[in-house]
């Protein structure tokens, strides 16, 4: 195999593929190596995304697009609703396509990709990363690169040889576990996607989703707080659910999983080296949604990049642009979202019942997220206290 | 749980591989990296382990637990 590159990406899910297409279109020498044999596989995801973003990196395509869904519900523990209009039209992937679909189109657009092929180290050189050990088809390489992108996921390897790792507390992560079932077609609102909340009942410190991913079939999941996942498993949460609000149904798949919730690693770049996406925790700190999120970072990342390989430094202090471009963009709002998740978990059910139930009965959709906010305030004073928090972190001044 | 003056620790860490999906999330949590996934199979280093029961927490089928030595023995 080729044994130097510009660049050498290092994990071929959504990140790592969009990373490859932005430096491969840039006209930079790239590498993206996947360490399974095949991409995509396992799915380790609940699968929706936003259309904006997805076709910033591919032309859309029917064969990974599962479903199409027009609104979000947030649904209470008995049963009310708030229906919320999306920001942007939502699709539902079959991320086993989708994942070989952008990794193919790397390759379209100039890239190398090489599954069967595994990151086991990195070469050093007077501390800055100056490549990749890999193992590929079962021999060894010593690949050079100007510049390593870890995009490895969350419990990322790449990120620990070059000293980045940090690991949060327990009381950010979130332990998930999903099942794909069919049968849903008397369940469920093919068009909506439900959050379904309930800290005592449902999902402590988490929520439980709903996915359409067609007329019969949906994603559902569920997320726990790690610290409140030690008597009851998030899979025996989620049985229980299915087992009371779904009944007959029949399960399709399996997948569990921990997704870190503190929004992105203050550190992102090394001398040599940058993270993206799940490696880097850029999921969203409240739905742990990380799929654009993820590809957006890859973006900013490889922008920056770019000009780094062309001018030769690729430095520290040089990459550090990308985790301001990261910030710039998405650090006010994820500190508000982390903030919302804290205090949806500090609320008791009955609470949070009251709460749900006061704004189905709303004009959501006429409202502004300030007004909504007010509303709910002089029905449920005790917020005001909370809502300090939200306002102090810029959500509701928006 | 962790005994100093070369002491064997007290617990073990066991892995129920009927129930483990190697989903990593353990992987990512373990702050001396003992977890490691190798062709897919959970697997841990019992000689690095501190026994900080983050992983069991973090399991989401709680296939993970931190087994008293004693009781293995016996």
């Amino acid at each position: 195999m080729k044994t130097s590159y510009d660049v050498v990406i290092v994990g071929a899910g959504p990140a790592g593929s969009a990373a490859a297409i932005r430096a491969a279109e840039s006209g930079l020498d790239v590498l993206l190596i996947e360490k399974r044999q095949e991409i995509g596989v396992p799915v380790r995801c609940a699968e929706a995304t936003d259309i904006e973003t997805t076709e910033r990196f591919i032309p859309l395509n029917e064969r990974w697009i599962a479903h199409r869904v027009q609104r979000y519900a947030i649904v209470n523990a008995v049963g009310d609703r708030v229906i919320v209009p999306p920001t942007s039209e939502t699709i539902m992937l079959d991320r086993k396509v989708f994942d070989a679909a952008l990794a193919e189109r790397a390759a379209q657009v100039g890239a190398d990709v090489r599954v069967s092929t595994a990151a086991v180290g990195l070469l050093h050189d007077n501390g800055t990363v100056k490549g990749v050990k890999v193992k590929s088809l079962g021999r060894a390489y010593d690949v050079r690169a100007r510049l390593v992108v870890a995009s490895d996921g969350t419990e990322s390897q790449v990120a620990r040889w070059a000293g980045l790792k940090t690991i949060p507390p327990l009381a950010d992560y979130y332990v998930g576990f999903q099942f794909t079932l069919s049968g849903m077609a008397a369940y469920m609102n093919p068009a909506h996607c439900e959050y379904h909340v309930g800290v005592e009942t449902i999902a402590p410190g988490g929520y439980v989703w709903t996915f359409p991913k067609g007329e019969d079939s949906a994603n559902v999941g569920i997320v726990i707080g790690a610290n409140q996942a030690r008597e009851v498993s998030a899979q025996t949460w989620l049985e229980r659910f299915v087992e009371r609000r779904y009944p007959g149904v029949s399960m399709l798949s399996v997948v569990s999983g921990g997704i870190p919730v503190t929004g992105a690693l203050k550190q992102m770049v090394t001398n040599g080296l940058m993270i993206v996406g799940d490696a880097a925790h850029q999921a969203d700190p409240l739905t742990a949604g990380g799929i654009s999120l993820g590809m957006m970072g890859a973006e900013m990342a490889m922008s920056v990049a770019t000009q780094a390989v062309q001018q030769g430094d690729v430095s520290a202090r040089c990459l550090r642009d990308y985790e301001h471009l990261w910030h710039e963009r998405f650090g006010k709002m994820h500190a508000a979202l982390y903030s919302v998740r804290k205090i949806l978990s500090r609320m008791d059910e009955k609470q949070f019942d009251a709460l749900v139930e006061h704004a189905s009965r709303l004009p959501i959709e006429t409202m502004t997220p300030g007004e909504i906010m007010l509303e709910l305030l002089k029905a449920h004073p005790k917020l005001l206290l909370e809502a300090g928090t939200l306002i102090t972190t810029g959500l509701v001044l928006k | 749980m962790f005994r100093r003056n070369g002491q064997q620790h007290v617990t073990r860490l066991d892995i129920d591989h009927d129930k483990c999906y190697s989903c990593g999330a353990c992987v990512a949590v373990c702050p001396p990296d003992s977890l490691f996934l190798s062709k897919l199979t959970l697997q841990v280093d019992d000689t690095t382990c501190t026994r900080c029961n983050r992983c069991v927490a973090m399991c989401p089928v709680h296939a993970l637990a931190l087994t008293p030595v004693e009781s293995l023995v016996s």
